[in-house]
C-alpha cells in the first residue's frame, strides 16, 4: 500500500512556501492502486460462494476505506494546488514567473488559462478591477518607486505610456503602478 | 488626510488665513459622493462600508446589493470625470482639492472592490452550493451566476481530467461536492446592535436568551441574528 506516499505528497505541499513541482507519478500510481484495490474487491466477491460472503465483511470494508482515503488525499492535493494557482493569478495577474509555471502540471496550466478567462470575464462584466488594493485600503496617493526593469507607465491620464528607465526613481500615482510593484518591475522606496 | 500627496513646491508664499478659509469652503462644498444622500439613512459611503463589512464577516453569502453597487459606480465615474476635466485655472487650491478627491475615490473604490471580492471568495469556496441550491443561486448577481457556473464546471473538469477519469466507474464520481466547504451558519460573529431589539432566543433546545440593546457589541452565533442582519437591525464587524 502506498498510503504513506500520498501523505508525503500532501506534507510536501503544506510545508512548502511556494508551489512544489506537480507529482504526476504519484497521482498516477495512486490511481493505479485504487484500480487494483477495486479489482481485488470484485475478485473476492467472485471467488466466494454467495452463502459465505458474510465473512468477507472486514476485508471488503478495509479496501473500501483505502479507496476512499486515497481518492480524498489526491483530490485534496489537487484542490490545494489549485488554491495556490488561483492566488498567483490574483496577485500577479498575467506575470507569473517562468520558474513557478514550470512546476505546474499539464492540466494545471490549462486550469490557469481557463480560470483567468472566467475571472477576466467577470471583472469586465462588473467593470471594477478587483485585483487592485489586495493589501488593504490605500493610504497615500503618490509613492516613490525605483525602476528595476525598463517598462512603460500604465494608467489612464496623459502620462500613460511614458518610458521608465531602469535605475531611475520616480514619484508616481500608487494606483497606476501597484501591479508593476507586485510583479517586481518597480520597487517601492520607503 | 494625506499631505504626502500634496505638491508642496507649489505652496504660494502668501498662503494666509484667508486662503485657508477659501480652501475649506471649496472642500466642503464639493463633497459630491456624500451629498447624494437621499434616503437619509446614512450616506452611500456608509452603506457600502457596512455592506463590505457584513459580507466579509458573514459565513453565508448575503443578498446582492445591486442598486447600491450601481449608485457607487455611477458616483465614482462622475467624480473621476470631474477631476480629470480641464482646470480653469491651475491654482494651488484646485490641485490640493483634486488630491483629496482622488484619495476619496481610491478609498471608496477599495470598499467596492472589497465587497465584490468577498463575494467571489465565498462563491469559490462553496461553489457547488450556488449552482444546486435555488435560494443561494438567487442571491447572486447575473455576472456572479455566470461566474459560479463556469467555475464549478472548471473545477469538475479539472478533477476529472487530472485524476478521476483513471478510476473505475463505480468510485469516480460524487466527490466534487465533498471537496467544497460547507456553509457553517453556527459560526461566531461579532456584531453591533443598531436599534433596541430586546430578547432573542439563542437556542431552541436550551431556551437560552440574550438581551440586545442599542449599541451593544456582542460575540454571538450567526444563526440567531441571521434575520436581524437581513432586516438591517444589526451590523457585523
Amino acid at each position: 500500500m502506498s498510503n504513506s506516499k500520498v501523505i508525503a505528497l500532501l506534507q510536501e505541499l503544506s510545508n512548502s512556501s511556494t508551489l512544489p513541482p506537480y507529482d504526476e507519478e504519484t497521482v498516477r500510481e495512486t490511481g493505479q492502486e485504487i484500480n487494483n484495490t477495486h479489482s481485488e474487491i470484485i475478485q473476492l466477491f467472485a471467488e466466494t460462494p454467495a452463502k459465505e460472503r458474510k465473512r468477507l465483511g472486514s476485508s471488503v470494508v478495509v479496501r473500501h476505506h483505502t479507496i476512499a482515503r486515497n481518492k480524498r488525499c489526491i483530490l485534496a492535493y489537487l484542490k490545494n494546488r489549485i488554491d495556490v494557482i488561483k492566488q498567483l493569478r490574483w496577485e500577479l495577474d498575467n506575470s507569473i514567473p517562468e520558474d513557478v509555471m514550470q512546476n505546474f502540471g499539464s492540466k494545471e496550466g490549462e486550469f490557469l488559462v481557463k480560470y483567468d478567462e472566467i475571472l477576466t470575464q467577470y471583472i469586465d462584466d462588473v467593470g471594477v478591477d478587483l485585483c487592485k488594493d489586495l493589501q488593504g485600503p490605500p493610504q497615500v496617493l503618490y509613492i516613490q518607486a525605483r525602476v528595476l526593469e525598463d517598462c512603460q507607465l500604465p494608467g489612464d491620464d496623459q502620462e500613460e505610456g511614458r518610458l521608465l528607465k531602469k535605475g531611475t526613481e520616480h514619484f508616481l500615482k500608487r494606483s497606476d503602478v501597484e501591479g508593476l510593484i507586485r510583479a517586481g518591475v518597480l520597487q517601492h522606496v520607503i | 488626510m494625506h499631505f504626502e500627496a500634496l505638491p508642496t513646491k507649489r505652496l504660494p508664499a502668501q498662503f494666509t488665513a484667508n486662503n485657508e478659509f477659501k480652501l475649506l469652503d471649496l472642500i466642503l462644498s464639493n463633497d459630491i459622493i456624500d451629498a447624494e444622500d437621499e434616503g437619509g439613512k446614512g450616506s452611500l459611503v456608509q452603506k457600502i462600508k457596512t455592506a463590505a463589512l457584513n459580507e466579509r464577516s458573514a459565513p453565508e453569502l448575503l443578498e446582492y446589493k445591486e442598486e447600491l453597487v450601481d449608485q457607487i459606480k455611477q458616483s465614482l465615474r462622475s467624480q473621476k470625470q470631474r477631476i480629470n476635466g480641464p482646470f480653469t485655472e491651475f491654482q494651488f487650491e484646485e490641485k490640493l482639492f483634486t488630491s483629496f478627491q482622488q484619495m476619496e475615490i481610491d478609498r471608496i473604490s477599495y470598499l467596492l472592490r472589497s465587497y465584490l471580492r468577498s463575494r467571489i471568495v465565498k462563491i469559490e469556496k462553496h461553489h457547488s452550493k450556488f449552482v444546486s441550491d435555488e435560494t443561494y443561486h438567487q442571491r447572486l448577481s447575473p455576472s456572479e451566476q455566470k461566474f459560479a457556473q463556469s467555475y464549478t464546471d472548471l473545477i469538475k473538469s479539472h478533477y476529472r481530467e487530472s485524476f478521476l477519469q483513471s478510476l473505475p466507474d463505480r468510485v469516480n464520481s460524487g466527490e466534487e461536492d465533498a471537496m467544497t466547504a460547507r456553509i457553517n451558519l453556527d459560526e461566531y460573529v461579532i456584531c453591533r446592535v443598531l436599534e433596541r431589539i430586546g430578547q432573542i432566543e439563542l437556542d431552541d433546545q436550551t431556551d437560552e436568551f440574550a438581551e440586545l440593546n442599542e449599541n451593544d457589541v456582542v460575540l454571538i452565533r450567526y444563526r440567531p441574528i441571521q434575520h436581524l442582519l437581513v432586516e438591517g437591525k444589526v451590523e457585523l464587524l
